[in-house]
């Protein structure tokens, strides 16, 4: 069995460690990478997904990184953790890393609406896999906004709620969020 | 000239000199109705823009009222501004509610209006999931997506012509008529462009990388919907009005390659969110 030796540093990989037989001394993170903060490692149980396009398996989360197989499109793989960009997926007896945008998680098959990663992320967030869709709860559908009537006393509120630019400022600056400088994205699928 | 062509496959169809006559008057009317309206969110008039918006909003209000927690709703705005603060029109008044709805959904009209139902934040972990949710809205109003949808909606309720009245500042907010909230439910029920779309997705990613945050938050909730049942109710009016999630992930794949990767590893803030935002 092949494992991708590289494991996110943060420890919050108990979910992973069920699942997995880590290998003893696993690699440190490239001096180059900055430590991931915790909460990016989101630990996720067994949940099912599908490769979008055929795609490599790396041997760690990195585009350079040792390519272990192609993945054919369609491929079915499981989740075992994600790490900024990438999954880590374990698809047969091969396990590595995927980039995050070439997964699909697997199609609902029941009528509950609730499974694959989203359960996979509320066990993980909350020890219980509540949090299911009100099958049938009536609220926001065709039929209320086709026959609603405009609220301005609501509006008004949402007014009364509005940010001023100091208070949005102080808001990041207390996570701390940081601005950063990033180009738009050319329209390639367009 | 495009007329002309017009007036002739008119005449093909139709034998009679005065069935050719009616349909060339009623295609110039339909062209200056379409330029009066292109006025109302093409830069005319901001004002404009925010009385339309404002409508609009207080229509979807009308359908769901806001979630009654003023510290969630001081939230969501002090972080939809922010993200705001990184697009184009950061000076917008821009608000921001969450609809006192189980449906999974988000809404944006022209001029600054976001609105985000509970039942979507119920599906969200952190709260770079949640600026990339806000973010997408964000851009359909930045980029005035609105606009476009109205465009096409020429001959259906929403007139042309009440935009054009609209537009040239004859219709106040209190004389709006039912067929305009009619026209707007439209939009609303049947969706923006698929196109629009995209770029909202596109230009997401991006504002909430500039804001600081891991931009795969949005990608991550596109996940999540897809393994929700297209049939159920609460969600069904978002798969009708959206491409499907896969598409969406797949159009963001070819865009965004790896030129996101580097910003993959900025924080989620997974804490504050569940501090503000109440899970069931």
């Amino acid at each position: 069995m092949v494992i991708a030796r590289k494991v996110a540093s943060a420890g919050t990989a108990a979910a992973l460690l069920l699942v997995l037989a880590l290998p003893a001394g696993a690699k440190k993170p490239k001096p180059t990478e900055p430590a991931a903060p915790a909460a990016t490692a989101t630990p996720a149980t067994q949940a099912s997904a599908q490769v979008i396009r055929e795609t490599p398996l790396k041997t760690e989360p990195f585009a350079d990184a040792e390519t272990v197989s192609a993945l054919p499109a369609n491929a079915m793989v499981q989740i075992l953790m994600r790490q900024g960009a990438w999954m880590q997926v374990r698809a047969g007896e091969t396990a590595g890393w995927l980039r995050l945008l070439s997964l699909r998680t697997a199609a609902a098959s029941t009528a509950t609406g609730d499974s694959g990663l989203t359960q996979a992320i509320n066990v993980a967030r909350s020890g219980a896999s509540g949090n299911t869709v009100a099958t049938g709860v009536r609220g926001l559908s065709k039929e209320q906004i086709a026959n609603a009537a405009p609220n301005t006393s609501e509006l008004a509120r949402m007014g009364q709620s509005a940010a001023d630019e100091a208070h949005a400022r102080a808001f990041a600056a207390a996570a701390p969020a940081a601005s950063v400088d990033v180009p738009f994205l050319e329209p390639r699928d367009n | 000239m495009k007329r002309t062509l017009f007036a002739a496959a008119a005449l093909l169809l139709v034998s009679t000199a005065q069935a050719q006559f009616d349909f060339t008057k009623a295609l110039g009317t339909l062209a200056e109705k379409a330029g009066d309206a292109t006025k109302v969110l093409a830069g005319r008039s901001e004002d404009q823009e925010q009385k339309l918006g404002a409508q609009w909003a207080a229509t979807l209000l009308g359908a769901a009222p806001l979630v009654n927690d003023t510290g969630l709703q001081a939230y969501i705005n002090e972080l939809g501004l922010w993200i705001a603060l990184h697009s184009e029109r950061p000076g917008l008044p821009w608000r921001f509610g969450v609809l006192d709805s189980p449906n999974i959904n988000a809404f944006a009209t022209p001029g600054g209006y976001v609105l985000v139902t509970r039942g979507l934040l119920a599906q969200l972990s952190d709260e770079a999931e949640l600026a990339g949710v806000l973010a997408h809205e964000i851009a359909h109003v930045v980029k005035k997506h609105h606009l476009n949808a109205i465009l096409k909606s020429q001959g259906a309720s929403l007139g042309a012509e009440l935009l054009g009245k609209y537009a040239d500042n004859k219709l106040g907010v209190g004389e709006v008529t039912d067929k305009l909230v009619g026209g707007l439910k439209e939009i609303s029920l049947r969706g923006l462009d698929k196109g629009d779309e995209y770029q909202a997705d596109r230009m997401a990613l991006v504002l909430a990388a500039r804001s600081g945050y891991d931009p795969f938050g949005l990608p991550r909730v596109l996940q999540k919907l897809e393994t929700l049942n297209a049939r159920d109710s609460s969600i069904a009016l978002l798969f009708e009005t959206h491409p499907a999630p896969t598409a969406r992930l797949d159009a963001l794949e070819t865009a965004a390659g790896d030129k996101l990767d580097a910003f993959a590893r900025q924080p989620v803030f997974a804490e504050r969110f569940a501090a503000h935002v109440k899970q069931p």
